[in-house]
């Protein structure tokens, strides 16, 4: 029954083909762009190695809990000191903006519009109608989008010119500081698992006890020695 | 094709979490701007006392002085008295005894290269370092005239020649001072001096 609904012809079979094929280049891009982020957080995170290790290996810290409180400490103090300039630049912009609305008395404002707003400076397309794919026929159209707005500057929208870039730049740096801020977070929790850990994985006690008696030591504890012993025997 | 498979793989992986990784970036996002409003106000008070919100903490300076300490006792440290380690060239080296710091140069020769500088030599063909070495080990000796004759010159060569390490006066000789040098100078100053011991070197080996 299923095989004779899903009759497909030729150019239908090559249309799933390109569907298929650009939702796994989708998957290799985002696979390729989420491996970059961790790459980088990885890179990131190394920069609290520099800041705790005089602690580490000074022995000032020898216990999990204090190194967990003073390396997140010391993180915040590392976060203050990278986000100051990114919340500066869009303080300035906020500022900006509220200075261009006190001078034309407008607070209703919006920053994107296509008048006086930064969108006078962008390319603009209309994309309704662009992909048009009928159900009962399996046939798929598509048009170009048309552009409705070419890029034009006014002198009027100066507190959007001066607002938009600034905000998208302190934002976009804001955002990196707060995934150093969370890299470094989880190398703290990583850090402090390994560096005070007492693994007994590979720790056999049985193992070094026959050790020690096949060199002809006496183990640990052991009030009678080897030598004593074959006298004893002797007797 | 099992790269392909894996990347793909990655990347659904990765659309799976990124709302979550959304959320926590935005909820860090959140609280480190209230963190920032509060360490703003602290480090505005802290200005007002006179201090300033400083990376270093006390545990820092702690084991600064810890690593400091450890410095001069070690024959071959890998790190310099700021705690920053050493380069593979650095500018200027210093070789560090236990007692005194002599400056290093560059080899000359592929002797110096290989068992190290030769101190008697070094001395020999600077007679000005001797001078001052001369004139703060001994402090009834009058400054050597500039017009000495050549005589004099080696005379107090000479002299200076049997001057031992342990009367080379520390401060002089340390290498560059740091902001952590002002810790505890006066304890390890005191150490120094209840220390004796002998200096052993193996520089004419």
């Amino acid at each position: 029954m299923l095989p004779i609904l899903l009759k497909l012809t030729e150019s239908d079979k090559r249309l799933l083909i390109a569907f298929l094929l650009i939702f796994i280049l989708i998957f290799v891009i985002v696979g390729a762009i989420g491996y970059l982020i961790v790459r980088v957080m990885k890179w990131q995170g190394k920069r609290l190695d520099s800041c705790v290790s005089d602690v580490v290996y000074s022995r000032v810290i020898t216990d999990k809990k204090t190194f967990s409180k003073y390396a997140h400490k010391k993180n915040w103090i590392i976060f203050y000191k990278a986000a100051r300039v990114p919340v500066i630049i869009m303080l300035v912009s906020g500022i900006i903006l509220v200075i261009r609305n006190l001078v034309y008395h407008d607070f209703s404002y919006d920053v994107f519009n296509k008048v006086d707003g930064f969108s006078t400076v962008l390319f603009l397309w209309n994309f309704d109608g662009m992909f048009i794919l009928d159900p009962l026929t399996l046939s798929f159209t598509f048009n170009p989008p048309q552009l409705v707005h070419s890029p034009k500057f006014e002198f009027t929208a100066w507190g959007s010119y001066l607002f938009v870039p600034g905000i998208a730049v302190g934002g976009l740096w804001y955002l990196w500081c707060v995934q150093s801020l969370i890299s470094r977070t989880l190398r703290i929790k990583k850090l402090s698992e390994s560096i005070f850990d007492k693994n007994l994985d590979k720790f056999n006690q049985n193992e070094q006890l026959m050790n020690s008696l096949n060199a002809g030591q006496t183990p640990l504890n052991s009030e009678v020695k080897p030598a004593e012993e074959n006298k004893s025997l002797d007797k | 094709m099992e790269s392909l498979f894996k990347s793909v793989g990655k990347g659904l992986l990765y659309l799976l979490v990124l709302p979550f990784f959304l959320l926590v970036i935005s909820g860090y996002a959140i609280a480190g701007l209230i963190v920032f409003i509060y360490l703003f106000f602290k480090s505005i008070v802290l200005f007002f006392m006179g201090r300033s919100l400083d990376i270093e903490l006390p545990e820092d300076k702690k084991a600064k002085q810890i690593i400091q300490k450890a410095i001069p006792a070690s024959t071959n440290p890998v790190i310099k008295q700021d705690g920053a380690p050493l380069r593979d060239t650095p500018d200027d080296i210093v070789v560090v005894s236990s007692k005194a710091f002599i400056p290093y140069d560059e080899p000359s020769t592929v002797e110096e290269a290989c068992f190290g500088l030769d101190i008697k030599s070094e001395k020999l063909s600077e007679p000005s370092k001797e001078k001052m070495i001369s004139e703060l080990s001994t402090d009834d000796t009058k400054p050597q005239s500039i017009n000495a004759t050549p005589n004099e010159e080696k005379k107090i060569v000479l002299e200076t020649h049997d001057l031992s390490q342990d009367d080379i006066p520390l401060g002089k000789y340390s290498p560059k001072k740091t902001h952590f040098d002002d810790l505890d100078d006066d304890e390890d100053e005191k150490q120094n001096k209840k220390e004796g011991g002998v200096d052993i070197h193996f520089k004419d080996f």
